[in-house]
């Protein structure tokens, strides 16, 4: 999909690097990528909007930043245009391309005179950051890889005997290893356990397509499990979609499974006639409520009325220590109703409707059967164990 | 005119309205059902019946007939049925004129017989379907003025897809109250945008979503306006697709939900299944699916059924145009309407 482009601008080395900041604002196009948030504010004031503080809305924080702070890294910049126009779609690659130009800003960074590399590229880094969260859309997965670089560069020895690029080189290694461990072995590990939920004869209906889906679906065909598979599109799902019936399509997967499709709308036509609703996850919050694709929830609610398990797969890394209760407190939704307007043109007459595009909903946990990730099979509602444990915080010490 | 020339022209208008039917050509329910009355008028006019008997067995054949051509779509023949009851009460009043309290029960055991020849049931006739079809004319707009009972100030209204009702009794509504609405389109045929169009043309503050944004917005939406195709026997709706799920989520999140019909709506038919297999319609995926995409579906089954089958609990209340009642009370409303058996 994107691929091509993102090598490029990630392999591109330093671009911008060496050129003073000024120099870099001085580029700057008056109508150029900074106005963006701006042009996407809806007219028309609704109750979407009224859920929304006012202090976070992105045209505020540019307007309020935009003069105080330097203006975001050319790295940065380019994801966070892919991101907001949807070239890098879903909740894995955006994380893997944030910590890919996170690595490139560390391999470039120079040190200001005077001052200790590990603080200082700490503090440009959260910089960098804040101002790219005005930008575009910030995944769940891409706050919690944040989180990780922020805390291991902070837990760094920076000890006498240790030079700069030695701890460049511990901290791009670190990343690489998330990237290995939480990432790529995530959706392999999910992909065993999902394969247990597999049975001969099923029928299962995929919405929210993300990649440990499709690896699990691809593995399930693999190893010869006859299904059938019910393919829920929307109009924003064509892309994974598309990756999912290419991969698949194969003449001995073809003789394998069988594979239907019908429109969101018409999900309960299949929905009678399925076994299971697979769905793949983008965050999972401590009151086990899950995000995912738009739609998910009334499936998942479809699921329940008629007695069928809506079995969610979702790594750990998109654990998250928030309990939103509703969606309106999500950033993801503020940023998908808001970045996604496609209709810069129309929005300027007030008397067009609104059409927000609303890209994510969370799931409650009362209709989610159960999570597949990839340390084991939990019910939604344990993801503070998970947390808990992962940060290695022990019962006793919570509890004083 | 002759009588020759008037049989014709209702032979020829029944033709025509088998073919559209056959062809799927029609628009909305509520063209089929002038275009039926328009018809039944016609026959009536015409010379080729005797007595209430021989108008009651041509009501009953061209409403199967029109059934047959298209089954999902069940106006014509609720219109056809409507009117069979309206003869045979036609004919009990005209045949006990003058007699005193003798008006017997349309429903009691006794057989009727209503081969007797009455001069005066044509005209009776005619009168009903001249009622019928001003019924027909000012449905939507009578619907439209319990507006103001159910929708108050600063209410967030969710209506799915596009209905001429909903239409005009929200446009009543933002007269007295300011009110917002969500507009939630469906596939296959996304009409909703129409109808967000047309809505803040008018000056009322309109929100278009996908129906995949329903569940994520239902907590904001105050109350559910939505129009059917039919209403069903059991108080289930034969809605457009999407319905069930979006219902089903307002349910969820305790979301009163009416729903505006026609009485032209109201089918003395049961469902048969969640799936409506028998009464659906299927259309082209091409809406759906790029073609573009065509060798990556080549091992794809595309469905596109139009309607979902809603059940009776999903409906808080039905605003008919004589009236607005609950879901149970539907086969009293039946039994008002329609012949029994």
């Amino acid at each position: 999909m994107d691929c091509k482009e993102d090598s490029k601008s990630n392999s591109g080395g330093p671009p911008a690097e060496d050129k003073s900041r000024d120099d870099v604002r001085a580029q700057r196009k008056p109508n150029g990528w900074q106005k963006q948030p701006g042009r996407a504010k809806p007219k028309k004031e609704s109750v979407l909007q009224l859920s929304t503080t006012p202090n976070r809305l992105p045209e505020q924080i540019s307007c309020c930043s935009a003069e105080a702070s330097p203006p975001l890294h050319p790295l940065f910049h380019s994801i966070a245009i892919k991101i907001s126009n949807n070239v890098i779609r879903g909740a894995n690659s955006r994380c893997v391309k944030l910590l890919g130009a996170i690595k490139d800003f560390v391999q470039s960074y120079e040190l200001p005179p005077g001052t200790s590399w590990k603080h200082s590229l700490s503090a440009d880094l959260k910089a960098s950051m804040d101002l790219l969260k005005t930008q575009c859309p910030f995944a769940i997965s891409m706050s919690n890889s944040l989180d990780f670089v922020l805390s291991s560069l902070h837990n760094m020895n920076e000890g006498e005997d240790r030079s700069v690029n030695d701890l460049k080189g511990d901290l791009l290694k670190m990343i690489d290893q998330y990237v290995e461990e939480k990432v790529e072995k995530a959706v392999e590990a999910i992909v065993i356990y999902g394969l247990e939920k597999i049975a001969p004869g099923d029928k299962i209906m995929v919405y929210s397509i993300t990649e440990a889906v499709i690896a699990l679906l691809l593995k399930a065909a693999e190893n010869g499990i006859h299904f059938e598979l019910i393919v829920i599109q929307t109009p924003e799902s064509m892309e994974e979609i598309s990756e999912l019936l290419n991969k698949l399509k194969n003449p001995i997967l073809n003789k394998v499974i069988e594979v239907n499709s019908v429109n969101f709308s018409n999900a309960l036509y299949r929905m009678v006639h399925c076994t299971k609703l697979l769905l793949g996850g983008h965050g999972l919050f401590t009151n086990g409520g899950v995000l995912a694709q738009a739609g998910s929830g009334q499936l998942a609610l479809l699921a329940a009325t008629y007695n069928k398990p809506a079995l969610f797969l979702c790594e750990t890394f998109k654990f998250c220590d928030r309990s939103p209760l509703d969606l309106f407190s999500l950033d993801e939704f503020i940023s998908g109703a808001m970045w996604n307007q496609n209709q810069p043109e129309n929005s300027k007459n007030d008397e067009e409707p609104f059409e927000p595009k609303i890209m994510f909903d969370v799931t409650p946990s009362t209709l989610v059967t159960v999570v597949i990730t990839d340390i084991d099979m939990l019910p939604s509602n344990s993801v503070p164990v998970v947390l808990r444990v992962q940060e290695g915080r022990s019962l006793v010490k919570n509890a004083s | 005119m002759t009588t020759a020339s008037k049989e014709s022209q209702y032979m020829a208008l029944l033709q025509q309205l088998e073919t559209s039917l056959k062809r799927g050509r029609y628009v909305r329910s509520h063209e089929l059902a002038t275009r039926t009355l328009r018809l039944a008028e016609k026959y009536v006019q015409s010379d080729s019946w005797k007595n209430a008997e021989e108008v009651m067995q041509w009501l009953e054949n061209t409403a199967d007939r029109l059934t047959k051509a298209a089954v999902s779509e069940s106006a014509p023949s609720n219109v056809l049925k409507r009117l069979i009851k309206t003869v045979q009460e036609d004919f009990m009043t005209r045949k006990n004129k003058g007699k005193l309290h003798t008006i017997s029960r349309l429903d009691s055991d006794a057989k009727v017989d209503y081969s007797e020849e009455l001069p005066d049931l044509r005209s009776d006739i005619l009168g009903a379907i001249l009622d019928l079809s001003s019924e027909l004319e000012n449905g939507a707009e009578s619907i439209a003025e319990d507006a103001e009972k159910h929708i108050n100030a600063n209410e967030v209204i969710m209506t799915i897809g596009r209905s001429r009702t909903v239409e005009a009794f929200l446009k009543r509504a933002a007269k007295v109250n300011k009110l917002e609405v969500i507009i939630v389109k469906c596939g296959p045929f996304y009409q909703g945008k129409d109808l967000a169009k047309i809505l803040s043309k008018s000056k009322i503050k309109t929100t278009v979503v996908n129906d995949t944004a329903a569940f994520s917005l239902m907590s904001r939406v105050d109350k559910i306006v939505i129009g059917t195709h039919t209403v069903l026997a059991n108080g289930g709706l034969k809605a457009i697709a999407g319905c069930h799920q979006i219902l089903l989520t307002s349910k969820y999140f305790n979301v009163p939900v009416l729903v505006l019909a026609a009485s032209y709506k109201l089918s003395p038919e049961y469902p048969f299944s969640a799936e409506m297999k028998i009464t659906n319609r299927f259309v082209s995926p091409e809406e759906l699916i790029d073609y573009k995409n065509g060798q990556m579906i080549d091992n794809v089954q595309v469905y596109a059924p139009v309607f979902d089958y809603v059940p009776p609990e999903l409906v808080s209340l039905f605003i008919f145009n004589m009236g607005s009642h609950a879901p149970s009370y539907i086969h009293r409303l039946l039994h008002d309407t329609y012949t029994q058996g």
